[in-house]
């Protein structure tokens, strides 16, 4: 199932969304690969390459499959996360990496 | 009884294979500021398994090299010394553990945790102006106690073992019940007769600190490698289990959120190709 394009300006452009086409650069270089993924480290590496807009998929439009997929990933990735900090203690900075690891699993912000 | 006392494990030691010397050499070489590159390199060659499995591995796809290299004197003239090092010391410590399958310890797992804490621990040091090289192999070689327990006091450990699922604990605390002793310790020991550099020493000594007070980077960072690894649920061992970490560890390392998520994602993308070193 074709995903709908959109072309957005860079600050407009969250973590999660997915790269629609190649970033190239102004010699025609790939930057970033179509498909890539946009983390927050891959936003700020593009904000200082002074990228102004991008093409993401429309998560709107993501096909029921992707999206369950993606739901069942999340899920899978939400269920791990609790397993594997069963025993932790209530320390802050414990939290703290379990914090950071929902976020970076794109489950919860910091 | 299944009580663990200190002079044993040294007792035990003695029956290890040694590391070849010339691995010793590359350890200690980490710290150290000239190196003498082409000595060493001979060195390594006159070992003819350890040249093999570490030209395998330069081969390999993860290096992605436009032609085969056939010595190790071109691997290095290709990768560099201190990537043939590494993949050097990796293959030679896990070749020296690779006959210890028992039933109750699973070797892949084992390796896999090991190596994600060790390319964990380089990503942190480079953050933090660490040696990132030394990290690497304080990273590989934090847990070389419970390979100890495992070779040498398997009965002991297999009642570890137990106790910890049946307790579903963490190790550290089923070592402390069970033996008395924990992995970390006998590490310490082990890490000291191998003679590995003192802050190598340390940092496998430390990787389970309740304090970071006194703790040197290196230690910190292996501690928080750790961690990390095992968050990142990067070993596929069904029961894993992320050990607390220290007060202030975070604030200690000086490291904001946007490097650590960095850290965690360089961490997921150079684990494949470092651990291509299990299949070789």
């Amino acid at each position: 199932m074709n995903r709908q394009e959109l072309h957005l300006a860079l600050d407009q452009a969250s973590a999660g969304m997915t790269l629609a086409r190649d970033l190239l650069d102004a010699r025609g270089q790939v930057l970033m690969a179509q498909g890539t993924e946009l983390g927050d480290a891959a936003l700020a590496a593009l904000h200082r390459r002074d990228v102004t807009a991008v093409w993401v998929f429309d998560a709107e439009q993501a096909s029921p499959d992707l999206k369950a997929q993606e739901a069942a990933l999340r899920q899978h990735h939400q269920a791990r996360l609790a397993r594997l900090f069963r025993h932790v203690g209530g320390g802050a900075d414990d939290r703290h990496l379990q914090d950071l690891m929902l976020h970076y699993r794109g489950l919860a912000a910091p | 009884m299944n009580r663990i006392v200190p002079d044993d494990i040294l007792q035990r030691i003695h029956n290890l294979p040694s590391l070849p010397t010339v691995v010793l050499e590359l350890l200690a070489s980490m710290d150290q500021e000239d190196v003498n590159i082409d000595a060493l390199a001979q060195k390594i060659a006159h070992d003819q398994a350890l040249t093999a499995k570490t030209l395998r591995l330069a081969n390999s796809s993860f290096y992605g090299m436009a032609k085969q290299v056939t010595t190790i004197q071109e691997a290095i003239a290709i990768l560099g010394f201190r990537t043939v090092r590494s993949v050097v010391t990796t293959a030679a410590v896990i070749g020296t553990f690779a006959g210890s399958t028992h039933a109750s310890f699973s070797v892949t797992p084992f390796w896999r945790h090991a190596i994600a804490a060790a390319v964990c621990a380089r990503e942190l040091a480079v953050c933090i102006q660490v040696n990132p090289e030394q990290a690497y192999a304080a990273g590989l070689l934090h847990d070389i106690g419970r390979l100890v327990l495992v070779t040498q006091f398997h009965p002991n450990y297999e009642a570890t073992m137990a106790y910890r699922v049946q307790h579903d604990c963490s190790l550290l605390a089923a070592e402390h019940a069970v033996l008395g002793v924990d992995h970390a310790m006998v590490g310490h020991v082990l890490t000291r007769h191998w003679k590995f550099p003192e802050a190598m020493q340390q940092a496998v000594a430390n990787h389970h600190a309740t304090t970071v007070v006194g703790a040197s980077a290196l230690s910190l960072v292996v501690l928080a490698a750790n961690a990390i690894a095992h968050a990142l649920d990067l070993s596929m061992d069904e029961d894993d289990l992320v050990p607390p970490v220290p007060v202030g560890l975070w604030q200690q390392l000086g490291l904001t959120e946007d490097v650590l998520l960095q850290v965690f994602e360089n961490t997921e993308k150079q684990f494949e190709g470092a651990s291509l070193v299990l299949n070789t």
